[in-house]
């Protein structure tokens, strides 16, 4: 059977909001634990998000897709879109 | 009943400073559709009456104001306008773009823009109304900060003014309009250098009315429509321009301790959201703006305008700084001496870094805020070390040493985005025509916060960077703010149904089949429903190639080239604390291909050939 592993979620502008979160600590994040190679797709299903458009993925400061699979102490930063400038 | 003005006045007013005399230049069809207006004609005007060489801080120089063609009009965030000048932070050219109310004011009493040269022997205060100018004294105004100096010229009409960082000469002196400013490249400095403290124009008198009214009318309902449903211009109207900074943290390039970091735990302290719910923000924006990104809070016992994000970056996180009450208080400061928060920023992050390593003898430490204060004012005021400061990172590196991480390009300093994160912004910040700009592309939204560009990839790089010089450069001559672009070009059916993955993968790819597909039509038709003068989608960006390559070549004749087309040596040579992967920007891999693209030479001259084929004058 598979060990599970620990990732770190990070919610940003107010995207803990669109979860079923009942608390959440923007500064630190939540550690969640998930199967090994988990989805970014599937952990957002278990905190059952539910917000009407694609957040952008960074995986250890690396922009990545939802599918990206994960592995134990994987930061993972969610966002809500927003422009530079 | 006021007078009515069918598009364009055309008319700019020369004002000679040196023989307190003004006459009026009327702009020409021809120069109005290849230049479009605000920058591309500023540029124009003065490449017709400005040799090459001459001192920015001599009576030789001149600086233009101009409106763009929307400005008065209803369109959306269109109350903008731009100086243009040769830096004394740069010694090239270098334009500025500004929300203040100075604008509207200028263009509703008739005038398309003003070029101001000579040199005052007496300290002035110019009046422009509807039938000209009047030269006044201002020595009563002199010394005084631009908030005073605003309340003491009065509420009626609208002002540009300097602060005492203007007066003095300081290299990153900005000008003020309301809590505007035409920020960066020195500008104040051109005004103090002519002795001309204000600039103050009574509008009111004209209506502007666009030529094709039926057509204006349902372009801008295009345009809100637009502009309503973007996320991204929601994200700025909850959080302003601060919602960057999640994003740029999590990106790893976020420049923090002077560019060595890239991300910091205590970030978080100066993001958009936590300043929204932590100072109780309310709206605090530019005129006829529906973006709403403008923000002022409850910072202590005042309430502050917010900082915007690249001041929060360049004056926070740069210098490790992270209490956004005290950065309120010194982008306040520098609001009322009149100085560029990101150019005064990075020169203090090289001085905490050059006094650590010993190069130098300062107070001022990485994460302290004590000193900061009083380094801004004697900035201001060429106090003691502040006179030195006050030549910016890449004068006070060439005498003391630390060149390589004294960030700037050309003399002016980077703004928040460290391109080893970003391959494509790196290159745009190296050949922007003003030095380190995060506005001549902005290529990362696309490689960071769109993801439509890997950012860490060199592949077809130099040709969105030239689509978007060129693009950038109508918006900033139209005189748009460059956010609407968030809308204005995701928005259109083409892109917005397009599934994201094929959308990268042509971007990548294919950059010239899918920047064909890429509809920036809302600003040409615009454009053209309010001069009347027909032009198309490509017309208006071939305008846009023509001003970039006017503002190459005029730069070059002031002996830039390939040599300054490049990134600090920090940027070239050191990773990131937080990338594991230690990446810097390739730059070599990129600028050949890029000036090929261009149609620059090798060493970065725009040939002759492409300067007759743009239909610039070779002089």
């Amino acid at each position: 059977m598979n060990k599970l592993i620990t990732i770190k979620l990070m919610l940003f502008t107010g995207m803990d909001e669109d979860t079923s979160l009942q608390t959440y600590d923007y500064i630190n994040g939540i550690d969640l634990k998930v199967k090994p190679h988990t989805r970014i797709k599937t952990v957002l299903k278990q905190i059952r998000f539910k917000g009407k458009y694609t957040p952008a993925f960074f995986c250890n400061t690396e922009r990545v897709s939802g599918y990206k699979k994960l592995k134990d102490g994987d930061k993972i930063s969610c966002l809500k879109p927003a422009g530079g400038g | 009943m006021k007078k009515e003005i069918i598009g364009t006045s055309n008319k700019v007013l020369e004002i000679d400073l040196s023989s307190k005399s003004f006459s009026v230049y009327t702009v020409t069809s021809a120069e109005r559709q290849q230049y479009l207006g605000g920058k591309g004609l500023g540029l124009k005007l003065l490449y017709d009456r400005m040799e090459p060489g001459v001192d920015p801080l001599g009576p030789q120089n001149m600086i233009t104001f101009m409106m763009g063609v929307l400005m008065g009009t209803k369109a959306p965030c269109s109350a903008r306008f731009s100086a243009v000048t040769k830096s004394p932070l740069t010694g090239v050219f270098c334009h500025s773009s500004c929300g203040g109310p100075f604008g509207e004011e200028l263009k509703t009493a008739g005038w398309d823009g003003l070029i101001i040269k000579g040199q005052a022997d007496v300290k002035t205060h110019l009046i422009i109304t509807s039938d000209g100018v009047e030269f006044k004294d201002a020595s009563e105004l002199w010394g005084k900060g631009s908030i005073e100096t605003q309340q003491l010229i009065g509420k009626k009409g609208s002002s540009c003014v300097i602060g005492p960082a203007g007066e003095n000469l300081v290299r990153y002196a900005n000008i003020v309009s309301g809590e505007r400013f035409l920020g960066r490249g020195g500008l104040g400095a051109i005004m103090g250098s002519k002795n001309l403290k204000a600039i103050t124009a009574f509008g009111g008198i004209y209506k502007i009315i666009p030529a094709q009214e039926k057509k204006f009318t349902r372009v801008r309902k295009r345009a809100l429509k637009y502009l309503k449903a973007s996320p991204y211009i929601e994200s700025y109207k909850q959080y302003g321009t601060n919602a960057n900074t999640n994003y740029n943290n999590a990106a790893g390039i976020l420049p923090v301790r002077n560019f060595t970091q890239g991300e910091s735990k205590e970030a978080y302290k100066i993001t958009g959201e936590h300043i929204k719910e932590a100072n109780e923000t309310k709206f605090h924006t530019c005129k006829h703006c529906q973006i709403l990104c403008g923000k002022k809070g409850k910072f202590g016992s005042e309430t502050l305008p917010v900082p915007e994000f690249e001041t929060s970056v360049l004056l926070g996180s740069n210098i490790n700084v992270f209490d956004t009450t005290k950065i309120a208080q010194w982008n306040r400061i520098c609001a009322d001496m009149g100085m560029d928060t990101i150019s005064a920023g990075g020169t203090l992050s090289w001085v905490m870094e050059a006094a650590e390593k010993g190069l130098i003898v300062s107070d001022l430490k990485f994460g302290s805020p004590e000193g900061v204060s009083d380094a801004l004012m004697d900035i201001a005021h060429n106090k003691d070390f502040g006179s030195e400061m006050a030549q910016g990172s890449r004068a006070l590196s060439k005498k003391y040493g630390g060149e390589d991480f004294a960030i700037h390009v050309k003399g002016m300093e980077m703004a928040a985005y460290d391109p080893r994160g970003s391959f494509g912004h790196g290159l745009s910040y190296a050949t922007a025509n003003r030095g380190a700009c995060h506005l001549s592309t902005s290529l990362m939204i696309l490689e960071v916060f769109i993801n439509y560009l890997k950012p860490y990839t060199t592949k077809n790089k130099p040709a969105m960077v030239v689509y978007f010089e060129n693009f950038y450069a109508t918006l900033n001559s139209l005189h748009v703010c460059v956010f609407t672009a968030y809308a204005y070009t995701l928005q259109p059916p083409i892109v917005k149904y397009s599934p994201a993955p094929i959308l990268r993968q042509l971007m990548t790819f294919t950059p010239k089949l899918a920047l064909a597909f890429m509809d920036v039509s809302v600003y040409s038709k615009l454009w053209s429903s309010i001069t009347g003068v027909k032009m198309s989608m490509w017309q208006f960006l071939k305008a846009g190639n023509r001003i970039h390559v006017l503002e190459r070549y005029m730069n070059t004749r002031e002996g830039i080239s390939r040599k300054d087309d490049t990134l600090p040596g920090r940027l070239l040579n050191e990773g990131r604390e937080c990338d594991a992967k230690k990446r810097t920007v390739p730059l070599d891999k990129m600028i050949d291909i890029y000036y090929k693209e261009r149609g620059f030479d090798q060493n970065g001259i725009p040939t002759g050939e492409l300067l007759q084929e743009v239909g610039i004058e070779v002089r």
